[in-house]
C-alpha cells in the first residue's frame, strides 16, 4: 500500500467541515446565553457547556489533524511528533466531558452537581491518559462509545417529562464525534466519498439542533 | 386543575412573583406580595433575595420611607421571554 501523503482537497474539505461545526457550536452556546442569564438555570448550563465542550472538541481535533496533516507535507516529524501527544489528550478530555454534560443536562435534578463534577473529571481524564499512552483514535473511540451509550440510557431511565425527540438528537450529535474520531483521521483508510457523505450528514443534523436552538431563542 | 394542585417549579413560582409585580403597575410593597405569591414567608424571603441578587426586581423607597418592590428592566425581559424559556427547557429536556 502507498504511504500516506498530504491531499489539499481533504485537508480544505477537513477545514470548512471544522470551522461549520465549530460556528454552529458556539451559535448555541451564544444564542442560550441570554436564556441562562435570565434564570440561571442549570440545565441550561449545562446544556451550553456540552456544546461548547463539542465545539472545542472539533477545534482541537483540527489541530490535532493539523499535526499529522503537516507532518506529512512538510516531514516537520519532530514538531509533529512532540504536538501529537498533547493535543490528542485535550481533544479526548473536552470530549468526554461534552459527552458527560449533554447527559447530565437531562438528570441534574436527580444526581448531586459536585458529584458529577468529580465523577466524570476523573473518567474524562483517565481516558485522556489513555489517549495520551496508546495514542489511538480508534481505541479511544471504542472507550467513548460504551460511555456514550451508558449515560445516555441512564439519562432516559426514569423521566416523566414530555417525551420529544432530543435524546435521539442528542446521541447522534454524540455518535457523529465517535466517528468523527474514528474514521475521519487522515490515518484511517476510508474513501474520500464517504468521509464527505459522513460530514454533509452530521453538518446536517448538527445544522437541525441549531435551527431548533434558534426557533426558542429568537 | 393541574396548575392548582401541583407543586409549582422555580421558574415559575418566579415568573408568578415578577408577575405580581407587574400586574400592580410595577410597584408593590413587600406584605401584599407575599400575600399574592402564595408562599410561605420563608419561602418567599429565599426566593425574594434570589430576585435581588439576580437583579430581577429592586427595592425602592418613596418620600416617607416607604419600601416598593419593583421590576428591573431584567425583570421584564424574563417575563418577556418566559414563554420561550419553558418551551426550550421542555424541547431539550432540561
Amino acid at each position: 500500500m502507498a504511504p500516506p501523503h498530504f491531499n489539499p482537497q481533504m485537508f480544505g474539505t477537513e477545514l470548512t467541515y471544522t470551522l461549520i461545526v465549530v460556528f454552529l457550536f458556539l451559535f448555541v452556546y451564544f444564542k442560550t446565553k441570554e436564556m441562562y442569564d435570565l434564570t440561571k438555570h442549570r440545565g441550561i448550563h449545562l446544556f451550553r457547556n456540552a456544546f461548547l465542550f463539542f465545539g472545542l472538541s472539533y477545534a482541537t481535533r483540527f489541530v490535532f489533524q493539523l499535526v499529522q496533516l503537516g507532518a506529512l507535507a512538510l516531514d516537520y516529524r519532530i514538531p509533529g511528533m512532540l504536538l501529537f501527544p498533547l493535543v490528542f489528550p485535550i481533544t479526548v478530555y473536552l470530549s468526554t466531558m461534552a459527552i458527560f454534560y449533554l447527559a447530565y443536562s437531562m438528570v441534574w435534578e436527580k444526581i448531586s452537581h459536585q458529584y458529577f463534577l468529580i465523577a466524570s473529571n476523573i473518567i474524562a481524564v483517565g481516558i485522556a491518559v489513555a489517549a495520551y499512552l496508546t495514542n489511538s483514535p480508534m481505541i479511544i473511540a471504542l472507550v467513548q462509545l460504551p460511555l456514550l451509550i451508558f449515560t445516555l440510557v441512564k439519562s432516559t431511565k426514569g423521566r416523566k417529562k414530555k417525551k420529544s425527540h432530543m435524546k435521539g438528537l442528542y446521541f447522534l450529535v454524540s455518535l457523529f464525534w465517535l466517528v468523527n474520531l474514528f474514521v475521519l483521521t487522515p490515518r484511517w483508510f476510508v474513501p474520500f466519498e464517504i468521509k464527505v457523505l459522513l460530514q454533509l450528514a452530521s453538518a446536517a443534523v448538527f445544522i437541525f439542533l441549531a435551527y431548533k436552538v434558534l426557533k426558542w431563542t429568537g | 386543575m393541574d396548575r392548582i394542585n401541583r407543586k409549582r417549579d422555580r421558574l415559575e413560582v418566579i415568573h408568578d412573583i415578577l408577575k405580581i409585580i407587574r400586574d400592580r403597575n410595577n410597584s408593590i410593597k413587600p406584605t401584599p406580595l407575599l400575600r399574592y405569591s402564595n408562599l410561605s414567608s420563608s419561602s418567599f424571603n429565599e426566593y425574594y433575595q434570589e430576585l435581588v441578587s439576580k437583579e430581577l426586581v429592586r427595592e425602592e423607597q418613596d418620600k416617607k420611607g416607604r419600601k416598593f418592590i419593583t421590576l428591573t428592566d431584567k425583570g421584564f425581559k424574563f417575563l418577556e421571554k418566559y414563554k420561550y424559556i419553558l418551551g426550550f427547557i421542555e424541547e431539550f429536556e432540561l
